[in-house]
């Protein structure tokens, strides 16, 4: 480790129109470590990044490399050696791998391009991070976590100071991890510093030798990371106690308001499922992706169609096959895909909030007054963040938007709720807010909610009882004490299965 | 507000004036009542089908049909007059019936699209061929020629000194705006071409109120081939409505409808329109070669899709 910081963020500081996302920022990165960079959606990590790597220019403050001031862009980065390996891997996908190491810098000899001199360096990069990679094979029959490493060598390639890594691991199995882990040591044992981005706390715990914490654009922590557990991290990222997040849980009628017998659809993906909500109840449902949660709730408001099975709303037989008729039963979905599905971006948003109930205001025209008041009043009670009730939809935040498409469900009377990921890529404050939401909604009976979720904390702080599916099928249930973590995960993977997924390998 | 916004929000409205402007100086007859009434009473019949085309590329769909479906309607009813006799009472329902066919044709088009998940490109496309060709067919290549005196002074008619197609075409636009901007079933229009999904998961019948954007442009270009028939008195099988999907889904685009749904007005198809009308009207007064207005038309629907772009790419 040498004396001077490789490379220094100065008081760095980013607005996007009015948000301010980087406030003052100033964090240090010496050669020969790696840094794990956490914080929550909308914390300002992406944005750091972009700024580290020259891709964004920061409002106010500097940026030191090796002690000199410097301006970056793209280009200066890629010289000085700091390299960003983006979430989305960024390689061409036909070319052998050493057409991919080397795109854009090939060596060259007669005017022609050197390959032999490709494939010598790219064997040796490749020996030198011990994988097992043919660097003649196209990376298209490479899997993720291989190509991973095809993003690092390019990286390698070019003499690289610093590496920047989003996210790295989203994508790999535990093997890969444990490969990529490895090389990353390498790395930095060779002298260069990493970036290690991420939201799994195990992992950042597992690799990096300190640890930077952002929370709503500032650093909250920069050092020594041996003395915390996830928790306290957790708890550093949203800048409360884990306690105070979630309110108290509702408590729950004995009268069912909503029961599904033995549904299947005609695609294969639910199998046989059944379940009752009571009335204010907060039911989870846990899964790995492609457990069939989704697939579930869109069966039930009649987007998939069911080949057998029964739904009772209130104890009556009910039969659904639109999401009109599911509406007129009281019974509404917030999608997965917020910008996709729940919203017309290029609304004003206050016609977001009546899209769903506009008969209950209007018979054949309009009226934008009422709308306007309608609105208002869930700007009001939800705190929906807007400059007027004309603004586009598009250019509010993650949290507002997921507010709107609260209010625009609860507009309709709806008396069940069916939250697919809530809480997705919405900041603290608004995830909060819509916690109370849906906690205040089923306390006072108001409504009952289905709360699909893959975020296990929110899971087991919010729900009264978690149901947990498997390729499919219900394989498991909580409630209490139950609901925790192993508990959960033990089910979602269904034991004797994954044993099977093991000898497969 | 910067000058680009300025620019994209109001540049439709600059445009014209400026058209108008450099046209009355280089020819001051432009000017004149008599010739601004015929720009008005020409732009009317492709303007009507431009109305209806907003709907549909609102809605999220296109419609490439219009030229041999309003040579077909028009056709019907000349066919359905000669029939009839030449009674007033004829000519209004031969006319009540060519819109009623035009609304079923279009419905056709709407439910192939969405029940038959079919592209719209493919469906009108389609529809385009086959309308031509049954024109052609039962005039055999010829003149479908109106009998009726009664249904051929319509389209020559003037009421307070305007053509009748004017006051139908200024009718028609404010009708047609009330509807788009000011219902429901508008609303609804604007969801489903701007987010289809999202309409989806609102409760919308996306089906419907597509199918029902095609009922719109049919009765539109029903209501054209009427007018445009009578005035002529006669349908050519093979050269009616030639160009007139081009000239309406101009005029829409010109005016700020986004191709790929969601957005536009009826008031920026409307001035879309005389934008055209205009410059076709200045071509012809400044001797311009018949030929060349087709390029200058493409040039203009290029540029127009260039500041809309300014506008999204922000």
């Amino acid at each position: 480790m040498t004396e001077m910081p490789v490379l220094h963020a100065r008081n760095v500081s980013m607005k996007f129109g009015e948000a301010l996302v980087l406030d003052n920022v100033d964090v240090e990165f010496y050669a020969g470590r790696v840094y794990g960079v956490v914080g929550e959606n909308g914390a300002g990590k992406s944005t750091l990044m972009r700024i580290l790597s020259g891709f964004l220019q920061p409002i106010s403050g500097q940026i030191h490399f090796e002690g000199k001031q410097t301006v970056l862009n793209p280009q200066r980065a890629k010289h000085l050696g700091i390299v960003l390996v983006p979430q989305e891997l960024n390689l061409v996908e036909p070319l052998r791998v050493y057409e991919n190491i080397f795109l854009g810098d090939e060596p060259v000899k007669h005017i022609l391009i050197d390959r032999k001199a490709m494939i010598d360096r790219s064997s040796e990069i490749i020996k030198s991070l011990d994988v097992q990679i043919d660097p003649a094979e196209p990376v298209e029959k490479l899997s993720t976590g291989k190509k991973q490493m095809v993003e690092i060598m390019k990286a390698l390639s070019r003499n690289v100071k610093i590496l920047i890594m989003d996210e790295p691991t989203a994508s790999l199995s535990e093997d890969e991890t444990n490969k990529l882990f490895e090389t990353v040591r390498k790395l930095r044992d060779s002298g260069i510093a990493v970036i290690f981005v991420s939201h799994r706390l195990k992992e950042i715990i597992q690799i990096a030798d300190e640890l930077v914490v952002l929370r709503d654009g500032k650093k909250v922590y920069q050092g020594d990371l041996s003395n915390f557990s996830e928790a306290q991290i957790a708890e550093m990222m949203v800048g409360r106690k884990m306690s105070e997040i979630y309110p108290e849980k509702p408590t729950i009628e004995e009268k069912t308001v909503f029961e599904v017998q033995n549904l299947s659809s005609t695609d294969g993906k639910i199998k046989d499922v059944s379940f009752a909500l009571k009335n204010g109840e907060i039911l989870g449902f846990y899964g790995l992706v492609g457990a069939g949660r989704t697939e579930l709730m869109q069966t039930i408001i009649g987007i998939r169609k069911l080949s057998s099975g029964e739904i009772f709303v209130d104890g009556k037989p009910t039969v659904i096959k639109s999401v009109k008729e599911a509406m007129k039963n009281g019974i509404v979905y917030l999608p997965e895909e917020r910008k996709l599905a729940g919203l017309v971006l290029n609304f004003e948003v206050f016609k977001n909030t009546t899209l769903m109930a506009l008969d209950k205001i209007s018979k054949i025209f309009t009226k934008p007054k009422v709308e306007v008041e309608r609105f208002e009043y869930y700007r009001k009670s939800f705190d929906i963040r807007v400059r007027s009730p004309y603004q586009i939809t598009r250019t509010l935040s993650g949290g507002n938007q997921q507010k709107l498409v609260l209010s625009k469900l609860v507009e309709t009377g709806a008396k069940i709720f069916m939250l697919d990921e809530p809480t997705r890529g919405v900041d603290i404050n608004s995830r909060y807010q819509i916690y109370k939401i849906i906690s205040e909604l089923a306390s006072k009976k108001l409504a009952s909610f289905i709360v699909i979720s893959s975020d296990l904390p929110e899971i087991i702080g919010l729900c009264n009882r978690v149901i947990v599916m498997r390729d499919g099928e219900v394989v498991g249930e909580a409630t209490g004490d139950g609901i925790n973590e192993a508990n959960l995960i033990y089910l979602a993977l269904g034991f004797s299965v994954s044993q099977d997924d093991e000898t497969r390998e | 507000m910067h000058l680009r916004d300025i620019l994209s929000k109001y540049g439709i409205l600059f445009a014209l004036i400026v058209l108008v402007l450099i046209a009355g100086i280089l020819s001051p007859a432009f000017l004149k009542v008599e010739n601004i009434t015929n720009i008005f009473w020409q732009t009317s019949y492709i303007g009507i089908i431009a109305v209806g085309m907003t709907f549909i590329m609102i809605g999220g769909g296109i419609d490439l049909s219009v030229g041999s479906f309003a040579a077909l309607m028009g056709a019907l009813a000349i066919q359905t007059v000669n029939a009839l006799g030449d009674t007033t009472s004829s000519v209004i329902l031969s006319i009540l019936i060519t819109i009623a066919v035009g609304a079923l044709l279009g419905a056709g088009s709407g439910l192939l699209v969405t029940k038959g998940r079919i592209p719209p490109f493919v469906v009108t496309l389609g529809a385009m061929a086959i309308y031509r060709s049954l024109v052609l067919n039962f005039a055999n290549g010829g003149v479908y020629m109106s009998r009726s005196s009664k249904y051929s002074s319509i389209g020559m008619m003037r009421v307070l000194g305007l053509p009748v197609p004017m006051i139908v075409f200024l009718i028609y636009v404010v009708v047609a705006s009330i509807i788009l901007e000011r219902t429901k079933f508008g609303r609804y229009v604007y969801a489903i071409g701007a987010n289809e999904t999202a309409a989806l998961y609102s409760a919308i019948n996306v089906d419907r109120i597509r199918t029902a954007t095609y009922v719109i442009g049919g009765i539109s270009v029903s209501i054209s081939a009427v007018l445009l028939s009578s005035m002529m008195s006669s349908v050519s099988s093979s050269s009616t409505g030639n160009g007139f999907e081009l000239d309406a889904i101009a005029a829409a685009v010109i005016g700020g409808t986004s191709l790929s749904g969601g957005r536009g007005t009826i008031l920026g198809t409307f001035l879309g329109a005389l934008v055209l009308g205009v410059i076709n009207n200045m071509l012809v007064m400044l001797n311009v070669a018949v030929y060349l207005q087709g390029l200058v038309k493409g040039l203009i629907i290029i540029s127009a899709v260039f500041i809309q772009n300014l506008r999204t790419n922000d």
